[in-house]
């Protein structure tokens, strides 16, 4: 693997490694309960994430980026698929080993809100993980929250305050706080500023990328905004109803985006710039995203893409290298 | 027409809280020319939805009460109207959609008879035959398909993105001459929120209706408004066309609001400028400009005084701050 410049955290081992992964929920009817259908979440999607990158996972809502994302640390078990964290196969891992896992990756979850327990001061949420893993004894882990609170820009004055008494953006720093508490090597932050106002999303944008050069992490980084994606991430993938459709390094998505679906999602967004605003040709998707129960056959963009074919009513197009390092899904790219 | 169609004087509505009187709207002037987009931006609880409830007279009374000031629409005091009054200018003149899709239509009606609602209840002469025509019409118009079977459908039965259309439908049944939307896009998908605002951007033109478009989506402004308010605290803090507002921003809260997105064409590298600190209590909102904790600027006649807007020498360009950029 390449070496790249300029980027000297990039060591270029592959951290995580997804193939074919799937994720299907059935759905239940009748009186017996037998399932009827299923919603096929995620579909055979294949990704990797080097060690210490962040990888950016966007798509629209119900895509399956978030399911993805909870599939990968194993807290929904996949259907299908194999997912490899530094070499170790988790899927086939029996459930007490995958606890001992957990240590080395962890999540912030979107809603700072509803993911701190209100009954809990911060000091004891912080300090949940460190006493699951039993890392040190009371004292140590005292001085282990106050260090932790400190680095995610909290006064560790506040340990014994509720959640309740902090902001969004200081509750999504306590999550974060906990997320690094046992040190992992690997977060997914499933939308993690998405909450926030953008004053305060830029505060915990900066952080995130403070940490992950003082602790060497690697992200995985859900969400459905693209410009804030772009910001954080070194390489990004765009899922489209359970499936990756383009794959590469950010900035030769947002220039030169291959797949029909990418080019519609990024003339899409607003850009904050009246000039460009009004010069700019927008491709305007028709109709919504189809359901993930019963999905269009073959590609299953077809549907709304101008460009589709006979081919790609029957046949699903793999996700290919087209360009160098710059991986698509479609039968007509370009 | 150069006559205003909506006159916003010295407008404070206030919240009766038991934590104490919160000022959500407190001091806000501003004019909407006919058939002008305005878009009004700021953040979480910066008091622009109260704004356009104001004008609604939809505030929740109680606990919210417009203390002081005067809003006049077409050059009537839509403070000083009984109930009837505005009821009748409801939904004919002035209507609103709001964020959410999912809840602001009625479940157990169809969207025809909802949409017919409206219509019979502002045309006393109209037919139900022909209120009906009107419903599948402004389906047709929002870009519906199958308009005459859809009308038959219930909410539930339609998307996000349909519902929010369905909505601009009500909405603009009665051709009103002032529209407010309250983020109108933020519960929608990027390629949904595409598709709306270019079914409003495109309406508001055929009609001339005039658009009050409240946003937190500095994007969303550039791309559909003429003219920009930007509030912060309750308080109108700059207001300019859409162009001056991107290009030569006065107030270091827009400026600040500016920097912090992080955008498309940038590269990687660049990092982002926060704003430190948080917005203020607005139950007790600080003496002097309601920014100046944060203000990278501040001065000490900051913390005292509070600035009113004022031209900074770029056409219509206001901004309330003493030492504009």
């Amino acid at each position: 693997m390449v070496q790249e410049v300029g980027t000297p955290k990039q060591t270029g081992t592959t951290l995580v490694d997804v193939k074919g992964l799937k994720v299907h929920f059935p759905i239940k009817g009748g009186i017996l309960g037998r399932a009827v259908a299923q919603v096929k979440a995620v579909d055979g999607v294949d990704l990797f994430i080097r060690r210490g990158e962040t990888l950016g996972l966007v798509g629209e809502s119900g895509c399956g980026k978030s399911t993805t994302g909870r599939a990968i640390l194993q807290l929904i078990k996949p259907t299908a698929g194999s997912v490899k964290l530094d070499g170790v196969e988790l899927t086939t891992l029996p459930s007490n080993q995958i606890r001992q896992k957990r240590a080395e990756m962890q999540m912030v979850f979107q809603d700072p809100y509803g993911s701190l327990d209100p009954r809990y001061t911060i000091g004891q949420i912080v300090s949940e993980p460190l006493e699951n893993f039993h890392r040190g004894n009371a004292k140590a882990v005292r001085e282990e929250v106050a260090e932790l609170l400190q680095v995610v820009g909290l006064n560790p004055y506040y340990v014994n305050r509720f959640a309740h008494e902090f902001s969004g953006g200081q509750r999504q720093r306590i999550g974060i706080a906990r997320a690094l508490a046992l040190r992992p090597s690997f977060i997914v932050a499933d939308e993690p500023v998405s909450a926030l106002d953008v004053s305060i999303q830029a505060q915990v944008l900066n952080l995130l990328q403070d940490l992950q050069g003082k602790f060497g992490l690697t992200y995985l980084f859900v969400a459905h905004n693209l410009s804030v994606v772009k910001h954080i991430s070194e390489r990004v993938a765009v899922m489209y109803l359970g499936r990756v459709v383009e794959l590469a390094k950010s900035e030769s998505l947002y220039e030169l985006p291959l797949h029909p679906y990418t080019q519609a999602l990024l003339s899409a967004i607003p850009v904050p710039d009246p000039d460009l605003e009004s010069r700019r040709k927008r491709i305007i998707l028709e109709g919504d995203v189809p359901s993930p129960v019963n999905p269009p056959s073959g590609c299953n963009f077809h549907p709304r893409c101008w460009k589709a074919q006979a081919i790609c009513r029957e046949v699903i197009p793999p996700l290919e290298e087209k360009q160098s390092n710059h991986y698509a899904a479609c039968h007509f790219p370009g | 027409m150069t006559e205003n169609l909506l006159e916003v004087n010295n407008l404070k509505t206030y919240f009766f809280t038991r934590g104490g009187v919160v000022k959500a709207v407190d001091d806000v002037t501003f004019v909407m020319k006919q058939g002008e987009t305005l878009g009004v931006v700021g953040e979480s609880g910066c008091g622009k939805s109260v704004t356009a409830l104001s004008v609604m007279r939809l505030v929740a009374n109680p606990p919210g009460k417009i203390v002081g000031g005067e809003i006049n629409f077409n050059g009537d005091n839509i403070l000083e109207k009984s109930m009837d009054e505005l009821t009748d200018l409801r939904g004919s003149k002035i209507s609103m959609i709001f964020q959410d899709p999912m809840t602001s239509l009625n479940p157990v009606f169809t969207v025809g008879y909802q949409i017919a609602e409206t219509v019979k209840r502002h045309r006393k002469d109209i037919s139900n035959d022909q209120a009906w025509k009107r419903s599948v019409e402004m389906l047709d118009l929002v870009r519906i398909p199958d308009p005459k079977r859809r009308a038959k459908n219930y909410p539930h039965e339609f998307s996000g993105g349909m519902r929010q259309r369905v909505m601009i439908a009500i909405a603009l049944a009665c051709n009103p001459q002032l529209l407010i939307a309250d983020e109108p896009t933020t519960a929608l998908d990027v390629t949904i929120q595409a598709q709306v605002l270019e079914l409003m951007k495109g309406l508001s033109q055929e009609f001339g209706t005039a658009v009050m478009l409240i946003t937190h989506d500095l994007g969303v402004v550039a791309g559909t408004c003429q003219h920009v308010n930007v509030m912060y605290a309750g308080h109108v803090v700059e207001s300019a066309p859409v162009k001056q507002i991107f290009e030569t921003p006065a107030h270091p809260y827009t400026v600040g609001l500016l920097q912090s997105i992080p955008r498309l064409n940038e590269s990687r590298d660049a990092r982002l400028t926060p704003i430190a600190g948080q917005p203020p209590d607005l139950t007790n909102p600080p003496a002097g400009c309601p920014y100046a904790p944060r203000c990278p600027k501040v001065q000490s006649r900051c913390r005292q005084e509070r600035p009113e807007l004022m031209p900074v020498g770029r056409g219509e360009q206001v901004a309330a701050c003493f030492y504009p950029n």
